[in-house]
């Protein structure tokens, strides 16, 4: 059965190709927009999809989407409602935007696909999210917990995975939502809502969570892991321009205006010193009603293992709270956790609860077929490659110097630790927002400067940002500190944080964010990026590298040998390997 | 879009309100609906569009 399941119509859109149970594909439409979070519908995304898999659109069984547009209009018209007249400015507009275009997602998709109206199913956001956690993940029997800012009514989701069935136990609705209030304290921090969110998580290392008090006063959690979110403070269900209240700001003092200079270390008693208090108040908060709500579900399930997903599983610090701190001996985060996700929940709920069934009278009923699950998410590395053929003939075409040394690996090696940075484009890129070795910079963690030249010169970004490490699974633990008893899946896919071991955080500055933790990526020695840490350590003795992602601030991760080329050139990067090519600056 | 395609999605709509228990805000949707029908239409006859500004 060939399911293609797509994330469309709001942001972070994306396509995934599941071919009997099994991902073929997997690809975010802004890597090849081009357009960062590009919420339209997938074009792109879908014809690399079916182009990766040999799938022609007449082949595709079903078509699912990530969520159910009619329960989210529904929610829409509630919502203002109730919080009319107030709501009246963002009500014109939210109608204006819905009855011209997104109430009508099946007919836009049968009319850009070209499909049958009868292939084209909804499945629940939340559920989505859920699917694309459970059945990526190895589990046979999960909690699944899904949090993110809202779908359809839900905010917040609980089901019991078991035997290839999702079960749904609990849901949190719309306004109250822990997704959307660290949205709109990104805000209040001056960062743009679903994009600022990781400077938040990376602010809070700065500060003190000396105003978690007077937040939990204005969220309020109980024992069930039910969230009430005062909307004196927050006013996302009737405010189409701001997400905050006035009252937010007597409660937390004047928020941050957008690029207004953040400087860190912050004097005490500085307005910077404030907002990174204020962010470490936000993390706090969001940890401490995350260990609340997976208590519930491993109340619920009695699993030993839980799976994330949703924007929220995207936060790295949490996620290693929840695992050293929670109940749970196994965690599995999907890599895509956030909306792009949902595609691939989609499909392979499609695949599963779906299967074999007629699916032209299915119409998103689910059929659930107990006892039976596919292999997982097999890899990461999901999205589209750069022919070697192609790369070299482009780099004539643009008379870029190159050479293609045989011992790749340890050519590369050898610069790196010169202290040289490089771009490494190799193989299938990667699903979500992490960097895994297919479209990197990569640069010796060991520098006291490298930290600095990176974000300022290479990356262009804010300069408090941290970055990654990929280290060489036989020697993470020299470095990083593991969770003890406890089974780590997210550090393949570096989606939590571990503290720096004594002698990390005095060899290794560039990668040990100021609070001496590293969102880790441990690689296996048998994998591309391994042999290039392995070569490595040969030269350094140490088998870690900084990863980033290769993108300059603002812009998706490069795909193709010309995105490659183009950041490469705008930036301050030493070379560029794309494929089996290493790629040079010309002399003038 | 067609039309036929449209009106299918609008029913779809319909039941589901109705099934939700909203059935309240069936006469809203309707007023809704109506209003992107004459937009969509008055958008076609461009001669009109200035009276389309002082309605509203």
């Amino acid at each position: 059965m060939k399911i293609l399941g797509l994330s469309a119509f709001a942001h972070d859109s994306a396509a995934a190709l599941v071919v009997d149970g099994r991902v073929v594909a997997a690809i975010e439409e802004e890597r090849l927009s081009r357009t960062k979070h590009d919420g339209g519908l997938p074009h792109n995304a879908v014809r690399a999809c079916l182009e990766a898999g040999g799938v022609a659109m007449a082949d595709l069984d079903l078509v699912v989407m990530h969520e159910k547009p009619l329960d989210k209009f529904e929610r829409l018209l509630v919502s203002q409602l109730r919080s009319f007249p107030r709501s009246g400015r963002q009500f014109v507009r939210a109608m204006g935007t819905w009855l011209s275009d997104r109430l009508w997602q099946r007919e836009a998709v049968v009319r850009a696909l070209g499909c049958r109206t009868s292939r084209v199913v909804f499945a629940e956001h939340h559920l989505s999210h859920a699917a694309s956690a459970y059945f990526a993940s190895p589990f046979q029997e999960a909690a699944v917990v899904t949090v993110d800012g809202v779908g359809e009514w839900a905010t917040t989701a609980l089901y019991h995975g078991r035997g290839g069935e999702l079960v749904p136990l609990a849901e949190l609705h719309f306004p109250h939502s822990i997704g959307l209030v660290y949205s709109a304290l990104t805000a209040f921090l001056g960062f743009e809502v679903n994009d600022g969110e990781y400077k938040v998580m990376g602010l809070a290392a700065y500060g003190q969570p000396r105003f978690l008090d007077a937040l939990r006063g204005v969220c309020r959690v109980s024992p069930d892991g039910a969230l009430n979110v005062d909307p004196r403070c927050f006013a996302w269900a009737h405010d189409a321009d701001s997400s905050y209240t006035p009252a937010l700001e007597r409660l937390l003092g004047p928020a941050r205006r957008p690029g207004a200079p953040l400087v860190l270390p912050a004097a005490p008693g500085s307005d910077s010193a404030r907002w990174a208090d204020i962010a470490a108040s936000a993390q706090a908060l969001l940890e401490g009603y995350l260990l609340t709500l997976i208590g519930e579900a491993h109340r619920r399930t009695g699993a030993r293992a839980l799976a994330l997903a949703g924007g929220v599983a995207l936060n790295a610090v949490a996620n290693r709270k929840l695992l050293e701190q929670g109940p749970f001996e196994a965690l599995y985060v999907q890599p895509a956790a956030g909306d792009a996700g949902g595609a691939l929940g989609a499909a392979l709920w499609a695949a599963h609860a779906l299967g074999g069934e007629a699916h032209a009278e299915a119409r998103g009923e689910a059929r659930a077929t107990a006892g039976r699950r596919g292999p997982g998410l097999e890899t990461p590395f999901l999205g589209r490659a750069c022919a070697p053929a192609d790369v070299r003939r482009f780099l004539d075409d643009v008379a870029l110097p190159y050479s293609c040394p045989e011992a790749l690996h340890a050519t590369v090696a050898e610069r790196l630790a010169r202290g040289q940075v490089g771009g490494w484009v190799r193989g299938r890129a990667e699903w979500g927002p992490r960097a895994l070795g297919a479209r990197s910079i990569l640069a010796d963690p060991r520098g006291d400067h490298v930290k600095d030249h990176l974000n300022r010169k290479v990356k262009l970004r804010e300069p408090f940002r941290p970055f990654a490490p990929a280290v060489l699974e036989d020697e993470a633990a020299r470095w990083f500190v593991p969770v003890a008893g406890k089974q780590d899946l997210t550090t393949p896919l570096m989606c939590s944080v571990a503290p720096a071991t004594l002698e990390a955080r005095e060899r290794l500055p560039a990668v040990v964010h100021v609070d001496g933790t590293a969102r880790v990526q441990h690689v296996a020695a048998h994998s591309d990026l391994g042999r290039l840490l392995s070569e490595f350590r040969e030269r350094t003795g140490v088998g870690v590298l900084l990863n980033t992602s290769f993108n300059l601030a603002g812009e998706p991760m490069v795909g193709s040998v010309a995105e490659a080329c183009s950041t490469f050139l705008r930036s301050e990067l030493d070379f560029l390997v794309v494929e089996d090519c290493v790629v040079e600056r010309r002399a003038s | 879009m067609s039309l036929r395609g449209r009106t299918a999605t609008a029913r779809e709509l319909l039941v589901l309100l109705v099934e939700h228990g909203r059935w309240w805000l069936v006469p809203l949707l309707g007023v809704l609906l109506l209003t992107a029908l004459v937009l969509l239409v008055l958008h076609a006859a461009q001669y009109v569009a200035p009276f389309v500004y002082t309605l509203f």
